[in-house]
């Protein structure tokens, strides 16, 4: 096909086809070169090739690892993993007729009435990645020991399918402690830190929320890794053109998580949360307005979290199946927001129930003992202060903590001054992030007037003598959450000494060994003398006493509590200034050796003794072992 | 313009081969593509068979067009070239892609290096026949260099070091044919060679012998990572079987098990199973291995030698110089990304990024390939059309 041309006449024409000779020499042999390759390959070396082919074929299997346990304080369950298997096509692995065999074989040892030949087929024709083996149902491994053992056994009459273990998380409590445990999700762009930098793969879940989001990858003081998520084992395996394993090559177990023991209390948690959800259940019926609210329940002298319950709840195993549209719409309405954890992440106003802080300020800046009277009276109600619902006369502070006297604490606040106020409110923790292990905790809301002077103008930006007084009464600028409450609480109730609140007591590994334990820390610290102390225990014991505005739920009960209640102007717009009140609850018991302490509220609950009150009984009751006892409500006549 | 003698002078041959290596890649492609989209077997087959029909009629067009009037356009095409050359650098590469090769248009990518493989080659071709008559003046062989290093150097700047290479035999094969003194010639490819020796010595110390990646260069070379690991990777793939290597050796257990006469169409269980990435772009010519054998590998092989074969007689025939070295130059191109495509498949070349012409799946290189035909084309009708 190829003849020189003679017709050149010109020198560059001559030189042009002699040169052109040499490239075409070149190109031969460079395709000569080739050739050989290919000879020795293909004929003289193929029996070796042939044999890697058909024998040694690496499959690269990834084995998930267990995720840790969630345990209560008394080793109840709370989150746990069971083994499923996932029944899977490898489309790539299994053509043309091989498909359908498979289809009709595999329906044939499912039995699924939903998985018929025909679904099969359709689900592993629409597979949309090839590469990628087709899940086609996912069965848990207990009572499934033999239909598992008849599919590993009858491989060869389903060319094509792989079985893959893969741990489901459940939640043996349902809607048990939901908030605390949080939610599991598959891996999205949200978490794109965990995809880049620890290695977790496009198709593995993750902790969305609560703990199972903050303890997904915790790290003690030495920087190793023990929160639940454990480490993907590695297989590589060789297996033939068949699919059948040949052999292992490398094989890396997977390492299971480590497992949470929490502080919390199961039994206290769910009676919390009946409580809330009755509580709710029968004021709505007069407040339709009433629908959600939040109670805490701590260990004054550790910190720890007893129970800390926020309705409305959830099932976090629902967003492990999926959402059909009708809980969708439920888990993701607006103003519901059951997903929400209103006792660490919604700050309100408190309310009356800041009396008790406002006291302690008092108190300790020395500027009241006992015996100090305040005159609540129509002459003393300035325009600077919020009016109390009838006069009450010369009140001391037991008489004004019991009948909740708004007069008293106004001034008296503003005889201690807002600097002396804000110093013992912030070493109560109010807002400040308490840095208890979940997540979307709020920092609330504690002003002073530096933070009218950054965040306002003109006169706004002024501290005003009213500032003051609604600050005493738990109104104006402060917002805080349940949490901050129950912790101011636990605060009082342990002689000024703040412990940080924690969910975690101890981390423990797949053998049962303790790797991590909780030590309380002491948070901050307020010097209050007994005589102090004591006036302020005793005009909260004042408020479940005969005359004060706990008494018709703790008037007889078995050991004395110390209380206030709160009624507290919601500040939201579009609420009726009059009625629309959120109905608070703190408490402490025993009053005589503090043991715990609970803050609560109901969302437009208006009496906190009747809403919060109920939750807190529920949780006393719970956690002292009350619950056998009727203690009925004692008719009162006091109201905040 | 157009005479009835052109149609006479059409290389029947030239064209017969190439339908046939177009019919066969389209055959292969049906076997080596039916596994990737699981309901469209033929998915890839019918979008490839509408870029044919339109690389026919583009190849038809561009050979209706004379090329001697392409000498005009050398300057404005090249400049042209040379701004996209700088575009593609500037426009950041689109995520998950290592190197800035592409421009994009919404959906539609292109690599301008591409299109500046045929406008280097005609720009050489009208510079060399340009100066035919001073062809052993120093000026004309730097001028030569300079014209073909610039965009050479644009695209080793991507990263993109295959088709700089490709830059580089062209010019060489372009030089050697035009009448640029022996010597200088091989000189050129003297240090062409030892450039390669010295990176190849350079990464023989850095790796113990080729028994691990490379971390610290005794020589510091301006290479990225994954370049080098190529390099060092195709010396010795067993270094990492289940990853850098992995490419390689399941090539060459796909072409080496195919044998004489192949596992048969569709039934090559390297490809069919995919244990060979890419098999029906970059990898295709190890699915002519496997499924179709040495016979088949060979047979492809041959349509590749006539066809350059025919071309090369066509410059020979040519009306004159430039037209001879601008099929020359065509030749050249297709020839290096031939060799090197083929040669990475069975183990004679590193891995780069070249595709095998008229035979991988890809629109745009099928489509430059086409108006490369058809520059051959225009050039082979015009061969005895004296017009001077």
């Amino acid at each position: 096909m190829f003849e020189p041309i003679n017709s050149a006449e010109q020198t560059a024409e001559q030189h042009f086809s002699k040169r052109t000779l040499v490239f075409v020499a070149v190109l031969l042999v460079m395709f000569l070169v080739l050739a050989v390759k290919l000879f020795a390959l293909q004929i003289l070396n193929t029996d070796v090739y042939s044999s890697i082919s058909s024998n040694n074929q690496m499959r690269i299997v990834s084995q998930p690892a267990k995720r840790g346990d969630i345990y209560d304080r008394n080793g109840i369950m709370l989150a746990g993993s069971e083994i499923c298997y996932e029944i899977c096509v490898s489309t790539a692995a299994s053509r043309g007729d091989e498909v359908n065999t498979l289809a009709n074989n595999l329906a044939a040892y499912l039995k699924d009435p939903e998985l018929t030949a025909e679904a099969i087929l359709d689900k592993v024709k629409s597979n949309p990645r090839a590469y990628q083996p087709v899940v086609i149902t996912t069965i848990e491994a207990e009572g499934n020991q033999h239909l598992l053992a008849a599919l590993e056994e009858n491989r060869d009459d389903l060319p094509g399918l792989l079985i893959i273990e893969e741990p489901r998380r459940v939640y043996p409590g349902g809607n048990l402690a939901s908030h605390l445990l949080g939610q599991m999700g598959q891996i999205s762009d949200t978490d794109e830190e965990l995809l880049d930098s620890y290695a977790y793969l496009a198709t593995d879940w993750v902790g969305k929320a609560g703990l199972e989001k903050t303890m997904e990858r915790f790290a003690n003081s030495e920087g190793e890794e023990i929160g639940l998520r454990g480490q993907r084992g590695l297989q590589i395996l060789e297996v033939n053109s068949k699919n059948r394993i040949v052999r292992t090559v490398s094989s890396e177990p997977s390492v299971s998580g480590n497992s949470l023991v929490l502080t919390l209390d199961a039994k206290v948690q769910a009676a919390m949360e009946k409580s809330l959800k009755d509580t709710v259940a029968k004021i709505s019926k007069s407040r339709p307005k009433a629908q959600a609210g939040a109670g805490v329940l701590l260990d004054v002298k550790t910190g720890a979290v007893l129970g800390l319950a926020s309705y409305p709840d959830y099932e976090p195993e629902n967003f492990i199946i999926g959402l059909d549209g009708e809980l969708s719409s439920y888990y993701y309405d607006e103003k519901l927001k059951p997903t929400y954890n209103r006792a660490v992440s919604a700050a309100y106003p408190v309310g009356s129930t800041f009396k008790v802080s406002t006291a302690l300020a008092a108190l300790v800046s020395g500027v009241v003992d006992a015996e100090t009277e305040v005159l609540c009276s129509a002459e003393t109600w300035t325009i600077e202060k919020a009016k109390c619902t009838k006069e009450h006369g010369w009140v001391n502070m037991r008489e004004a903590m019991a009948v909740s006297c708004n007069t008293y604490f106004q001034d008296v606040a503003a005889m201690a001054g807002i600097e002396n106020m804000y110093d013992t409110f912030k070493k109560l923790g109010y807002g400040q992030l308490t840095g208890i292990e979940l997540t979307g905790e709020s920092r609330g809301l504690l002003a002073n007037p530096e933070y009218k002077q950054l965040n306002f103008e003109g006169r706004d930006a002024v501290w005003h003598r009213y500032d003051t007084h609604y600050m005493a009464i738990g109104q104006g600028y402060s917002y805080y959450t349940p949490l901050q409450m129950a912790q101011a609480v636990a605060t009082i109730a342990n002689g000024g000494v703040r412990m940080q609140p924690h969910l975690v007591d101890k981390i423990v590994d797949y053998q049962g060994e303790t790797v991590y334990q909780w030590q309380p820390r002491v948070m901050d610290e307020i010097e209050i003398s007994d005589y102090a102390g004591r006036v302020l225990r005793d005009s909260m014991i004042a408020v479940t006493q005969d005359g004060g505005t706990g008494y018709s739920m703790f008037g007889n009960y078995p050991v004395t509590v110390a209380a206030k209640t709160g009624t507290a102007q919601t500040g939201l717009a579009g609420d009726d200034k009059n009625k629309d009140y959120h109905g608070w609850f703190i408490a402490y018991a025993p009053a005589e050796d503090p043991q715990v302490a609970f803050a609560g509220m109901i969302e437009y609950g208006y009496h906190g003794y009747a809403s919060a009150g109920a939750v807190c009984k529920a949780a006393f009751d719970a956690y002292f072992g009350y619950e056998g006892l009727t203690t009925a409500p004692v008719y009162s006549s006091v109201v905040e | 313009m157009f005479d009835k003698k052109m149609i006479k002078n059409v290389d029947w041959l030239f064209v017969g081969l190439l339908l046939v290596l177009l019919g066969t890649s389209l055959f292969v492609l049906a076997s080596a593509s039916g596994n990737l989209v699981a309901s469209k077997p033929y998915y890839f087959v019918q979008r490839q068979a509408v870029w044919m029909l339109l690389g026919v009629l583009v190849a038809a067009a561009v050979a209706w067009f004379n090329y001697r009037d392409l000498e005009k356009w050398t300057k404005p095409a090249y400049a042209l070239m040379l701004m996209l050359l700088v575009a593609v650098l500037l426009v950041p590469p689109r995520e998950g892609v290592e190197a800035a090769r592409w421009l994009y248009f919404g959906s539609f990518t292109f690599q301008p290096s591409e299109l500046g493989k045929l406008v280097v080659i005609v720009s050489l071709a009208a510079y060399l026949a340009r100066n035919q008559h001073r062809i052993k003046d120093w000026r004309v062989f730097w001028g030569a260099i300079a014209l073909t290093f610039v965009p050479m150097l644009l695209i080793l700047k991507e990263p993109d070091l295959g088709t700089s290479l490709v830059f580089g035999f062209i010019m060489v094969v372009m030089m050697w044919l035009a009448g640029i003194p022996r010597k200088r010639v091989l000189v050129l490819l003297l240090i062409v060679f030892l450039l390669v020796g010295v990176v190849f010595v350079d990464l023989w110390f850095a790796t113990d012998g080729f028994t691990h990646l490379a971390e610290d260069l005794p020589l510091p070379l301006p290479m990225r990572t994954y370049q080098l690991n190529r390099l060092i990777i195709f010396i010795n793939p067993e270094m990492d079987p289940t990853d850098a290597g992995y490419q390689i050796i399941q090539s060459k257990v796909a072409i080496g098990s195919g044998g004489l006469l192949g596992k048969g169409y569709g039934e090559g269980s390297q490809v069919q199973n995919n244990f060979l990435p890419t098999h029906h772009t970059d990898f295709i010519y190890a699915v002519v291995g496997e499924e179709l054998g040495f016979i088949g590998s060979l047979f492809v092989l041959l349509l590749y030698v006539g066809l350059l074969l025919r071309a090369v007689r066509i410059a020979l025939s040519a009306g004159d110089l430039f037209g001879s070295l601008i099929v020359s130059g065509i030749v050249a191109m297709l020839l290096f990304q031939i060799y090197t495509n083929i040669g990475m498949t069975i183990g004679l070349m590193p891995i780069t990024g070249i595709t095998l012409p008229f035979f991988s799946y890809g629109g745009t290189s099928l489509l430059i390939n086409m108006v490369a035909v058809g520059l051959i084309l225009s050039v082979n009708i015009r061969s005895s059309v004296k017009l001077f």
